[in-house]
């Protein structure tokens, strides 16, 4: 199992929660950002920084655009439109280069980093 | 084991304490015990350490199971009790297992299972499905034999499959149903759940047994609000959060008492009581090793039992 820690801008919240529906297991994990604590950081703003331990497989789905679950059946509940926009905002750090910063604009995500490491790194204070 | 374990002393037997004398709404027993920690909240994957808890089935009131809910889930003489999704045939066979089982062939389209809607459920409370299982090796596209209880029979979530080896298994998850009817789905779909089954594969079930647990269970479905199951040198499984991490448990409204221990002895009784609606968050330590919650306060007397209990356990 691989450590994630995700950095979310209030602005993008909507979308991040389809994203995670479509990269998740399940529909549960639409509220990932929703349940994750708020910690301050650039731009003023408080970031949703959940955090876990993901399988290999969940990191190659993210490396792909995201697709409408299995489970979200008509009348469907994931916007895929904004499932979209959260994938493009979405900036995965994975050990090449410096740490992207939180942004008010952006989703940033830190694997392989324990949480805490991964927090000081995105610019957020705990 | 929950059950309370009989010491000799002096010739005379003599019950050794238990927290289940307590009395106790919700009590995992620890994180240690196989069976009983899963890495889902619908309890298809053991738990391991290092990996992340989605259900811990509690001990409180034991670890047994009710009567039996499933009709007909042997298929002695027939397939009562059983109905055909849109996309499947059934038929009793005894090929695979002797005394009966069924045997699902997709036909295409949707719908690709044998399905029985069990009612009369407790909503929120936990139940254990169990069946045996074969994915015959000659299906194509990876179709396999899936247990599950979605709707849709074909999501990971609450579904669980058996490999193509051409070997019966032993499939198992512990569903809570949201309302009082469950579906129990005898499926064949694709081995990712992508699609249903394709035309001509088959899937052969025999037991399936909806039975409800004896106790309450904590559970996380999102997967990155999940703790982590970990271990000390010594052996001592607990749970470590990372940040933002919960595992709730369903209860009655009111108010409750809560007390945990860390995976070094150190023992919490939380002052005050916690309102609850609906759940109440088990995770109450950023490690901890046991918890314990009930709707009323400890006594002194409870307090000191508690913690010689946990402290010969963890300090």
């Amino acid at each position: 199992m691989i450590p994630v820690t995700l950095a979310c801008p209030p602005a993008l919240m909507d979308d991040a929660a389809d994203l995670a529906a479509c990269f998740g297991t399940g529909p549960a994990d639409a509220r990932t950002f929703e349940d994750a604590p708020l910690y301050p950081g650039p731009g003023g703003v408080a970031y949703a920084a959940p955090s876990g331990l993901v399988t290999q497989a969940v990191l190659d789905r993210v490396a792909q655009p995201p697709q409408r679950p299995d489970w979200d059946e008509q009348p469907y509940s994931v916007n895929l439109t904004g499932a979209g926009r959260a994938y493009a905002a979405l900036t995965v750090w994975s050990g090449d280069g410096p740490v992207p910063q939180a942004a008010p604009d952006r989703i940033v995500a830190v694997v392989g980093l324990p949480p805490v490491a991964a927090l000081t790194a995105m610019g957020l204070a705990r | 084991m929950v059950a309370l374990a009989v010491a000799i002393a002096g010739g005379q037997p003599r019950r050794r304490w238990s927290p289940a004398a307590l009395g106790l709404s919700y009590w995992p027993g620890g994180y240690a015990e196989a069976g009983r920690v899963f890495q889902d909240s619908a309890g298809t994957t053991a738990g391991a350490v290092g990996s992340p808890v989605g259900l811990v089935l509690g001990a409180e009131s034991g670890t047994g199971l009710g009567p039996e809910l499933v009709t007909n889930g042997g298929f002695d003489a027939d397939l009562s009790g059983w109905t055909n999704g849109a996309g499947a045939t059934s038929a009793r066979a005894t090929a695979i297992f002797p005394d009966g089982g069924i045997r699902v062939t997709s036909t295409g389209g949707t719908a690709t299972h044998a399905l029985q809607s069990v009612s009369g459920l407790s909503a929120g409370a936990r139940y254990r499905l169990t069946a045996r299982a074969l994915t015959p090796p000659e299906n194509t596209l990876t179709d396999r034999a899936v247990l599950g209880v979605q709707v849709s029979a074909y999501t990971s979530a609450g579904s669980v499959s058996q490999q193509e080896t051409g070997a019966v298994g032993n499939l198992t998850l512990y569903p809570a149903p949201a309302s009082g009817t469950l579906g129990v789905y005898l499926s064949v779909v694709r081995a990712d759940f992508s699609q249903w089954g394709a035309v001509g594969n088959i899937a052969h079930f025999d037991n399936v047994s909806l039975r409800r647990y004896a106790s309450r269970a904590a559970a996380q479905s999102t997967s990155l609000s999940r703790p982590t199951l970990r271990e000390t040198a010594g052996g001592v499984r607990y749970l470590e959060d990372d940040g933002g991490d919960s595992l709730p448990v369903t209860l009655p409204a009111g108010d409750y008492h809560v007390a945990w221990v860390s995976e070094a002895g150190a023992v919490t009784f939380e002052e005050s009581a916690v309102a609850v609606t609906t759940t109440l968050d088990t995770l109450r330590g950023t490690t901890q090793a046991d918890v314990v919650v009930r709707g009323s306060a400890f006594t002194a007397d409870e307090q000191a039992k508690l913690t010689a209990y946990w402290q010969g356990r963890y300090a």
